[in-house]
């Protein structure tokens, strides 16, 4: 008689789930009793000597109401909504650029780049062995528009035919632009290495019974390399759009101007100041929800991959 | 929350910074909830409740008008005096690069202790952190809003001046200050007053010539013709004052609880954003306008006269400007930092000897010419330091280290300055958050 799977003779029923254990522990640990905190937070109270925050562990006392004015701030055409639409226009427009720009990279070195494949992956690697306020800061000295002297872009730009003075790329019309080439400079290879190892991963057999079947290098491309790929770009988008929603150090470190602010800079501010951390708290777990919504979609998508490929 | 001109959050925030601060909050919020559950009682909803002694139980946020003696609890007495000093060692709480270490190695030998640093990142952090005890020091550099706090929750120890004789250097204004009269809990640390700094390059003005060219001097910081280059500090207390100023001038109450006035001074930010293209930054005085990524900024006094450490050369710091609207009869903010010793101290003899070493005249005035940041002692005059230096602390300042020039003379603080400058107080919740809805609003663009 066949032993049920996993029923290795000798072995008890909890040995395989013990496995778990560490990661479940590492969740509970670092991530429910933190969101917990942050929602006790959201439903709780200020002390009245620091106006700080006072959780209510007890759901029974949860006050609603700093979730309730949150929730009509963003419902309503109020400033933070506006903050709220501007942080989605970024993060739809850098991970797009990112896809566009990480796709060939990643296809060129998991396709093309033969004995190079290490040595282009740690080159593109590299830069990021540096903190990310380094590299941002480097870029602001690449566009800085002081009229001393002008950072490099700021000189190249000015080779162009019309441009007569530095472009000011922090203020005015260019910041956006500025705050999204940040965006994307800082999160490209966390698009791009997920999105690697998926293409790398494909059975070459397959692209040869295409090309065998008659596909032009064309079809095989856009009916085989790209539906498999897919999920190597789904993984690369929704690991750099979580973190580029939270993000509040690119606009800050790449302008500073409110036309450019982000949602993050919201919650930032809110955690900081004295008497808002529910308010803070509350757009946080927003945003999670959000973002958790946005989560569900890749899942669902995964699986349902996951179920055609087995198909 | 005030941010503080040595708050690094916008100036070096990586993200392990982020993440090690998330962190932080996380663990800190359980035991806080602990704490003030037992130390602040539900009713006692701030401000006048008194006690069985008469004295009143919440915050008491004095005015240089209405001056107060903060608090004095029997559960929490000082020292007694002629006490043997600790063995160390002395722990100090502080903003991160806010005292030079050579100064506290001047004390370890002094006293032949060791010293210890820790830094936090803004004064809310601070706070928590004290209250949930997860540091443990001697010395702490709270600003003046959060004294009254402090105090009020019996976080601070009444000071024993027999250990502090050095506080005769100190201004006499400073030795009795409003916010704690009798400096019965706090020391003065630096002082600094919020003016506005220029580089001649992109904004032709001479200090001078800015009461002549505009009706308050203010209002450069809304002339077009610097659209662009122009910064506001990251600090709502700061950038609404700078709206009520633009205005009213000498006028001006900075701690107002006048709706209206709020929000005039929020309108005339959101009038900058637009026409403008104004940047909040904490940076931008001390390093961006040398760097020339601004040419106008709202700026601390101590801020631009750190500007020439930042510049690539001595023709670049002459190009530095700075002025203080309130000498002209426009109204200005000024203000100061202090030290005092928390009630958990350890070594509470060692930190009544440190605060007195710190306002020694020669190591405050040796710690100055590091952290930037003025001294509010006697001996300084513009004459004397800027012409004179310190005996024994020669090349030392910021504008003897690109030569000696007369462009940023106009960023000493004096005696006189604190008595025509506006001091921002800690305010009730309410009236706070009017403030800080208002900057929100400014800052969602």
């Amino acid at each position: 008689m066949p032993t049920p799977t996993g029923d290795i003779v000798g072995q008890k029923r909890w040995y395989w789930p013990a496995f778990a254990a560490p990661g479940l522990a590492w969740l509970v640990l670092l991530f429910l009793t933190p969101f917990y905190a942050i929602v006790a937070t959201a439903f709780g109270r200020l002390d009245p000597i620091f106006a700080g925050p006072l959780p209510a562990w007890n759901p029974l006392e949860w006050d609603r109401g700093w979730m309730v004015q949150v929730l009509r701030e963003l419902t309503a055409p109020t400033p933070l909504r506006g903050q709220f639409l501007r942080t989605i226009v970024y993060v739809v427009t850098s991970v797009s650029l990112c896809v566009l720009i990480g796709y060939p990279v990643a296809y060129y070195i998991a396709r093309h780049a033969g004995r190079w494949k290490v040595l282009l992956l740690t080159l593109m690697i590299a830069p990021f062995w540096m903190s990310y306020l380094m590299r941002m800061l480097a870029w602001v000295n690449l566009l800085t528009n002081d009229p001393g002297s002008p950072g490099i872009v700021s000189r190249l730009f000015m080779l162009l035919p019309g441009v007569e003075e530095p472009i000011n790329w922090f203020a005015g019309r260019a910041a956006p632009i500025t705050v999204i080439l940040g965006l994307v400079y800082g999160y490209i290879p966390f698009f791009v290495l997920p999105l690697y190892a998926a293409l790398d991963r494909i059975d070459r057999s397959q692209l040869e019974a295409a090309r065998d079947m008659g596909a032009s290098p064309r079809s095989t491309f856009w009916r085989v390399t790209l539906p498999l790929s897919k999920q190597g770009i789904l993984a690369g988008s929704v690991i750099i759009t979580l973190p580029m929603f939270g993000d509040y150090y690119t606009p800050t470190l790449m302008s500073g101007s409110p036309s450019v602010t982000m949602i993050g800079n919201a919650i930032e501010s809110r955690i900081h100041q004295a008497g808002q951390a529910p308010s803070g708290a509350s757009l946080t777990f927003l945003l999670s929800v959000f973002v958790g919504v946005l989560m569900i979609y890749y899942l669902v998508s995964v699986a349902r991959a996951a179920k055609e490929a087995r198909a | 929350m005030v941010f503080h001109p040595r708050d690094p959050n916008h100036r070096r925030l990586t993200r392990r910074d982020f993440l090690r601060r998330s962190l932080a909050t996380g663990v800190a919020l359980p035991s806080t909830a602990a704490i003030l559950a037992a130390c602040a009682s539900e009713q006692g909803g701030g401000g006048g409740t008194a006690t069985d002694t008469g004295q009143p139980e919440g915050p008491l946020f004095g005015t240089p008008e209405n001056p107060v003696r903060l608090q004095t609890w029997e559960d929490v007495p000082p020292i007694a005096s002629d006490l043997e000093p600790e063995a160390g060692p002395l722990v100090i709480y502080n903003w991160e690069q806010y005292i030079w270490k050579k100064v506290l190695d001047d004390f370890s030998k002094k006293y032949d202790v060791e010293w210890r640093y820790e830094t936090f990142y803004n004064m809310e952090e601070a706070i928590q952190k004290i209250q949930t005890g997860q540091v443990e020091f001697d010395v702490f550099f709270p600003t003046i809003d959060v004294v009254p706090k402090l105090v009020a929750a019996k976080l601070l120890q009444p000071l024993n001046h027999d250990y502090i004789p050095n506080m005769k250097n100190v201004w006499p204004a400073l030795q009795d200050p409003f916010y704690d009269q009798g400096a019965q809990y706090t020391v003065p640390y630096t002082i600094y007053h919020t003016g506005i700094a220029w580089r001649t390059d992109l904004v032709p003005y001479e200090p001078e010539d800015l009461p002549t060219a505009y009706d308050n001097s203010w209002q450069i910081l809304w002339d077009t013709d610097f659209k662009g280059i122009t910064g506001v500090y990251d600090d709502y207390r700061e950038a609404l004052a700078l709206g009520m100023l633009v205005d009213l001038g000498e006028a001006t109450d900075v701690n107002t609880s006048d709706p209206a006035v709020i929000e005039a001074a929020k309108q005339r930010l959101l009038e900058l954003n637009d026409t403008m293209d104004v940047r909040y930054t904490i940076d931008g005085a001390y390093a961006g306008i040398p760097e020339g990524k601004f040419g106008l900024h709202q700026s601390w006094s101590g801020d631009i006269q750190a500007g020439p450490w930042y510049v690539g050369s001595k023709e670049e710091s002459a190009l530095l400007r700075y002025t203080w609207p309130a000498r002209d009869g426009f109204g200005g903010t000024i203000g100061n930092d202090t030290m005092a010793i928390p009630t958990s101290a350890k070594n509470p003899v060692l930190a009544h000897l440190f605060l007195n070493f710190m306002l020694d005249e020669f190591e405050g005035i040796k710690n100055w010419t590091w952290v930037g940041y003025q001294v509010p002692f006697n001996v300084v005059e513009p004459e004397t330091i800027f012409d004179e230096g310190y005996p024994g602390l020669e090349g030392w300042f910021s504008w003897e280290y690109r030569g000696r020039w007369d462009n940023l003379r106009s960023t000493i603080v004096t005696q006189e300055d604190f008595e025509i400058g506006k001091r921002a107080i800690g305010l009730p919740v309410q009236v706070d958050t009017l403030y800080q809805n208002a900057f929100a609003e400014v800052k969602a663009g």
